[in-house]
């Protein structure tokens, strides 16, 4: 086998408790390599179209990737994937923390698992060695109790869990999968899949180094990392105040702060919610992901009215926005306590608090009483309803059992006009950046495969007049600056560049935050990085392509379960003035955004209409076996 | 007359936690210069929303500016 690689895939059957390791050449890791890439690939080649995503044939998949356990800042990612309950279409969900990097360790690359078991299990992967223990007697518990019960019974402390809480086990549609309790793959619903399965925990513990072509030349860039990101403007921040540090305020003077259900884009109590009131008041400490230096993550604690355990880590951006502005929500301990219970649930923050603001938005509109909402006056900036409301979904008990499915079911469920405040695309909700403000997102949230996404590129502001991305695009023939606002063939072309850069960090395994376009590796230093890693004569045109070609794939799968460009759409809302805030009165433009789309799929060698990337354009990535798949040839 | 800078959020860390900074005699030169007198760090590459509208870091102040400085990331 090669360098960066393991050379083992691990098949694990539930039904059968059993499981085989197949072996791929080298060919198969340099196309498609790991991560998001190697997911789909198995997917799509394994299944066929409409699989159900409970069941028990619904193909899930945990990819790890080459760069992982090197020591390389942000190598530290991995991908689940499945068909999503949430969307109904591929759907995945990437995670930091240190399971990645275990699994390796394990001696495995990726793990597929399929089937049922009849009783919950969770499986340990122990230096190449599987077993599949008993888990009903931790059927029902918090990943708190999961983990330590898991590791005292292995008599491992050091062994890496990934696992889901209640909310996975009673199959919430946007459950997630918890890691080390403050490591969520967050988006599709991936901890349900895992509930559907009976699969309640991944446990990994490796001794096994995986050998790397060039340590030294490894060594020697974690060094010069290390030695250099305080140096970098966005390293710099990012470590300073995480994501929660550098958001709140700023998003909300520049009028795109996500407010009560994106009616507005400034939030009156921003101040209250802030990364400088965190900072002040319930901040802990920073902590990071394997081998980083960055350490964006945030610790919060707080000893009440609302109790907050350090333990489950604290809220980034996405959380604090999702549970503050856009709920209307001013309590910054109700807004942690959120996340604690998201992190024990396993429930994924961005939806939960965007299906709790459409319910908030629907009781306003009285489309919801107090006798639907067993009582709670769930009204924005109601912080005790919001926390109720999140106990309740993640155990789908009285509304929580509707909001459980999700804001696009649960509108079509009451009905009576409840789908305007349905904030989601394809059924995955929308994350907490506005379109409105920043046009790139439009694109992303509306052509992601997998639904809304907010990590499909990089993001607008960086690459402004003066930005400090703008010249990182240089080497991808991209020469000038793109406004923010503007929604012109020169964003859409920025935004698919974009997109293949941070597609390409999702099959790497590596974080947005640490490399990529204004980070301090560069896309060119990434292809050197997997040099050194894997010993191929790799490029940035190489890497580049990768990234198209995951965004491709992707896209093929999701067409063959049905999507197209009908799908490829925003909310009403986005289309509609803002209400508030410096950019009062904006609004998306509809021909404008039709004639990006159209921009956009022809770019892509995709179908204007079905949106199916075209045969030459398959052939072209080195997927000419998708043709077949997709009945053309 | 003169000019009011307002650093937001955690960018107060970099100005001595200056709310507000009143500014004489800086009308004519630009945001970017101005940032440096003030002793931002050139790395922070701020947005600049100048009496409520963005503008880029050569535009050349006048008097009564205020002028908000954002720092900003992608969010996650």
């Amino acid at each position: 086998m090669g360098y960066g690689y393991t050379g083992k895939i691990l098949r694990v059957d539930l039904s059968q408790q059993s499981y085989s390791v197949e072996e791929q050449d080298d060919k198969f890791y340099r196309t498609y390599v790991g991560g998001t890439c190697l997911a789909v690939r198995y997917l799509l080649s394994e299944r066929p179209a409409k699989v159900e995503p409970f069941d028990p044939y619904n193909l899930l998949v945990f990819a790890s990737s080459p760069l992982v356990g090197s020591g390389i800042p942000g190598a530290s990612r991995f991908t689940i994937a499945a068909i999503s309950p949430l969307t109904g279409v591929y759907g995945e969900a990437e995670a930091g923390g240190w399971w990645s990097p275990e699994l390796k360790r394990a001696g495995y690359d990726a793990i597929l698992v399929e089937g049922k078991s009849e009783k919950p299990v969770y499986l340990w992967i122990n230096n190449e060695k599987v077993e599949f223990r008993d888990a009903t007697h931790l059927w029902g518990k918090i990943t708190g109790e999961v983990q330590e019960a898991i590791r005292k019974e292995l008599n491992s402390p050091q062994a890496r869990i990934a696992s889901i809480g209640p909310a996975g086990e009673n199959l919430v549609r946007y459950a997630c999968v918890v890691n080390n309790l403050k490591h969520t793959n967050g988006r599709s619903g991936m901890g349900a899949v895992m509930g559907s399965k009976n699969l309640k925990a991944v446990a990994v513990r490796g001794t096994k180094a995986v050998p790397f072509k060039d340590p030294e030349a490894i060594k020697a860039l974690n060094k010069w990392y290390a030695q250099n990101f305080m140096n970098h403007p966005i390293e710099r921040i990012i470590h300073d105040g995480g994501t929660i540090g550098w958001d709140i305020t700023e998003l909300d003077e520049l009028g795109i702060l996500p407010t009560r259900n994106f009616h507005g884009g400034s939030f009156e109590h921003a101040n209250d919610i802030c990364g400088e009131t965190f900072h002040k008041t319930l901040f802990v400490k920073g902590e990071g992901c394997y081998a980083c230096p960055v350490r964006c993550k945030r610790v919060a604690e707080s000893q009440g009215p609302y109790k907050v355990d350090p333990a489950y880590g604290g809220p980034e951006y996405e959380t604090a926005g999702a549970f503050g502005s856009l709920c209307g929500v001013s309590n910054l301990e109700a807004i942690c306590k959120g996340h604690e219970l998201c992190n024990k649930y396993t429930l994924d923050s961005i939806s939960t608090g965007v299906t709790i603001a459409f319910a908030m938005e629907c009781f306003e509109n009285e489309l919801l009483t107090l006798k639907d909402t067993d009582g709670l006056e769930l009204r924005f900036g109601n912080d005790q309803a919001m926390i109720q409301m999140i106990d309740k979904i993640a155990k789908r008990e009285g509304i929580g059992d509707l909001l459980a499915e999700g804001s696009m079911r649960a509108a079509k469920k009451i009905g009576r006009g409840a789908e305007k405040f349905a904030m989601h695309v394809k059924g995955q909700e929308i994350a907490m950046h506005e379109p409105r403000g920043k046009a790139s997102l439009g694109l992303a949230y509306a052509l992601s495969s997998t639904g809304a996404d907010h990590v499909q590129a990089p993001h607008d502001y960086a690459f402004r007049e003066g930005g400090v991305g703008v010249a990182d695009m240089f080497q991808l023939g991209i020469y000038g600056p793109i406004h923010p606002y503007n929604m012109t063939p020169e964003k859409v072309r920025h935004f698919a560049y974009g997109q293949m850069t941070w597609n390409v960090m999702n099959t790497l395994g590596m974080c947005i935050f640490t490399a990529g376009p204004y980070k301090l590796l560069s896309m060119d230093g990434l292809a050197k990085a997997m040099q050194a890693v894997t010993g191929w004569d790799t490029s940035l045109w190489e890497i580049m392509k990768l990234g198209e070609r995951s965004i491709t794939i992707k896209r093929a799968i999701s067409c063959r379960e049905g999507i197209s460009r009908k799908d490829d759409w925003l909310p009403d809302r986005f289309f509609e003035p803002l209400e508030n805030g410096l950019l009062k009165g904006r609004a998306l433009d509809r021909k404008e955004f039709e004639r990006a789309l159209d921009l956009y799929y022809d770019m892509m060698g995709w179908d204007r209409k079905t949106t199916v990337p075209t045969p030459g354009k398959l052939v072209e990535l080195g997927l000419g076996w998708v043709n077949k798949l997709l009945g053309q040839e | 007359m003169g000019v009011t800078f307002i650093p937001i959020g955690l960018l107060k860390n970099f100005v001595k936690g200056a709310a507000r900074i009143p500014l004489e005699g800086k009308e004519g030169k630009s945001l970017e210069v101005v940032c440096r007198e003030i002793g931002l760090p050139d790395h922070l590459n701020p947005v600049f929303v100048v009496n409520g509208e963005m503008k880029s870091k050569d535009y050349l102040l006048q008097a009564n500016d205020e002028v908000k400085l954002i720092g900003l990331i992608d969010g996650g």
